[in-house]
């Protein structure tokens, strides 16, 4: 590992406004991480924690109105906020990938695959036309898919949605890209084809050396690829550790909640399941102590509160909470 | 004793595409029937065919012993309040321009004979039975959470006292900590009602874990039916095994793992 992260999330907050209300609401709340080259890390969370917004903050691709208001992020040692929207789009596509959960927000209906991957490489790469169909080429067969001079010829509707996701990740590795950030990526796949999708990931990560973020609600998926995780909940990174660390000694009660709820138990068995009841808050009023607290079996009047800080449990595994590793 | 659902050789053609190839399969009063397979098996298309949505090209439906496919109009209505359905998004199943109240009385208004105080006293206890707030009859869908959008749906499918749910993939669109929340909210209204449940799903351990009996679909065919222990634990068919073995969730982090770089 080289001194220098490749990537540098400082205290990052992003910003979004919401209908009928004079002030933005803070969607993601001081949200720091590193990413290494070659180095793989899931950031797992629930509908609305936020974790997409800080994928997204990352390229610059905010929904309408959305802004980075704190923090910063550091790319290979330059912040971020310096570059040009015209830098920005060169960076996006290039040197960090994107892959989303539904590959059609990447393709056009309207060309060809070939040409839509000849289109990507134009604006990236510097090369001679004869060149770009022998790269399509090869790019297909790295993610797996047979007959690629064919499939080249094919528009997007005469494919399945697993074919199509590979497509979309030999567009994102077609660059040369350092980092790939993947939303989801496997969410709308078949449980045969996830499997596979997150093989392929691991295996361009391994052979190439990519640096991979994944944006996931899947603990499996995070466990597949990413060494590292991140937990979000409500805007913040509530755990962070290794994945095995989480999995195995969840030191949050969010964290240990959303493990428990994938263990359905035995096959047949029918009992109840572990649920956490109620929701999470509403970002434009989060309550202000612990903002698990309201559905914490753990949770006292401190909790209820008083922020809670962020506690160390072993070297890289920190949880924000009152009575982090003693609620397991 | 017989089932109160049973599939004979059922089949549907979407042209030459066999969508269900001859499909026999039975739903005993109080359980659950668990179909899996994934998107194209014609685990969806089955669905639609027991609640009478598409017409099956061949083969019988039986309800509670009685063949349905040739019920019409007024005829078919005891099997149309007796089967109803939960789908897997609770953002395009509620119409947004409607109050709570309207959507879960829809289908008593549908059905006809009832008066609007026997109508607004069942809406009320069915919000109730499913953990809403009287007053969300007031409100409008885009005011609830995904999970609080589903329990709409199930006190919708529940106003009629069916016998039979269809639940199409009904979990899979809610955040894992609400999941829990609403498979435990089946469960309770299982027991409460003596429910039977078609639970469609490729969710492999939700389905292992709820069902009594599980079926699983590959083009169009049952290729393996049983005790929902025995399938999972050890499937035979070598589909059912891919299925399984990719799917299955680990017990420890290792296994959660496997396969990592």
């Amino acid at each position: 590992m080289s001194e220098q992260p490749l990537l540098e999330l400082r205290n990052v907050c992003v910003d979004v406004p919401r209908a009928g209300r004079r002030t933005p609401i803070r969607i993601v709340d001081g949200v720091s991480m590193t990413v290494a080259r070659g180095e793989s890390i899931g950031i797992i969370g629930e509908s609305g924690c936020g974790k997409t917004l800080t994928a997204l903050s990352i390229v610059r691709l905010l929904p309408a109105g959305g802004s980075v208001s704190g923090g910063t992020i550091a790319f290979d040692g330059t912040d971020l906020a310096t570059r040009s929207e015209e830098q920005m789009r060169a960076i996006r596509g290039g040197r960090i990938a994107m892959i989303f959960q539904d590959p059609m927000v990447a393709l056009d209906p309207l060309f060809t695959i070939g040409d839509q991957m000849d289109e990507t490489m134009r604006e990236h790469l510097d090369l001679p036309p004869a060149e770009l169909r022998s790269r399509s080429i090869a790019l297909l067969e790295a993610v797996g898919i047979s007959d690629p001079e064919g499939r080249l010829r094919q528009h997007p509707h005469e494919m399945s949605g697993g074919m199509l996701q590979r497509i979309v990740g030999a567009i994102a590795i077609s660059c040369n890209a350092e980092l790939v950030i993947a939303d989801e990526p496997t969410t709308a796949l078949d449980p045969t084809l996830q499997a596979q999708f997150l093989e392929l990931l691991a295996g361009l990560k391994r052979d190439r050396g990519m640096s991979v973020i994944l944006v996931t609600h899947d603990f499996g998926a995070a466990a597949r690829l990413c060494k590292r995780i991140v937990v979000m909940y409500a805007g913040q990174i509530v755990e962070r550790g290794t994945t095995r660390e989480v999995f195995e000694s969840p030191g949050h009660p969010y964290a240990r909640a959303l493990i428990d709820a994938l263990a359905y138990g035995e096959p047949g068995t029918r009992g109840r399941l572990n649920a956490i009841e109620g929701q999470p808050p509403d970002l434009a009023d989060v309550p202000p102590g612990c903002r698990f607290a309201p559905r914490c079996a753990f949770a006292d009047d401190r909790c209820r509160t008083e922020f809670p800080p962020d506690v160390e449990l072993a070297p890289g595994h920190v949880a924000r909470c009152w009575k982090a590793g003693t609620t397991a | 004793m017989s089932a109160l659902l049973e599939l004979r050789d059922l089949r549907k053609l979407y042209g030459t595409v066999r969508a269900v190839d001859g499909i026999d399969l039975a739903v005993e009063a109080g359980q659950t029937f668990g179909l899996v397979g994934e998107s194209g098996s014609g685990k969806s298309t089955t669905a639609r065919l027991v609640l009478r949505l598409v017409e099956p090209t061949g083969g019988t439906i039986l309800y509670n012993g009685e063949p349905v496919q040739a019920l019409r109009g007024k005829a078919l209505r005891p099997f149309r309040s007796a089967v109803q359905a939960v789908f897997q998004n609770p953002y395009s199943a509620l119409d947004p321009r409607m109050r709570v109240r309207t959507i879960v009385a829809e289908p008593l208004v549908a059905a006809g004979g009832f008066s609007v105080r026997e109508i607004r006293d069942r809406v009320a206890e069915q919000l109730a039975v499913v953990g809403l707030r009287p007053d969300a009859g007031e409100r409008f869908p885009h005011e609830f959470s995904g999970g609080q959008r589903q329990r709409i749906a199930i006190a919708r499918a529940l106003i009629l006292l069916p016998k039979l749910l269809v639940l199409d993939e009904p979990v899979s669109a809610l955040d894992v900590s609400i999941r829990a929340q609403i498979l435990n909210l089946l469960l309770d209204l299982q027991e409460r009602f003596g429910l039977s449940y078609l639970l469609i799903s490729h969710d492999l351990p939700l389905v292992a874990r709820m069902c009594d009996q599980i079926a699983v679909m590959y083009q169009g065919k049952i290729v393996e039916t049983g005790p929902a222990a025995t399938v999972a634990r050890a499937p035979q068919h070598p589909y059912a095994q891919a299925l399984f073995a990719a799917g299955m969730l680990p017990a420890t982090f290792t296994s959660l793992a496997k396969g990592s770089p």
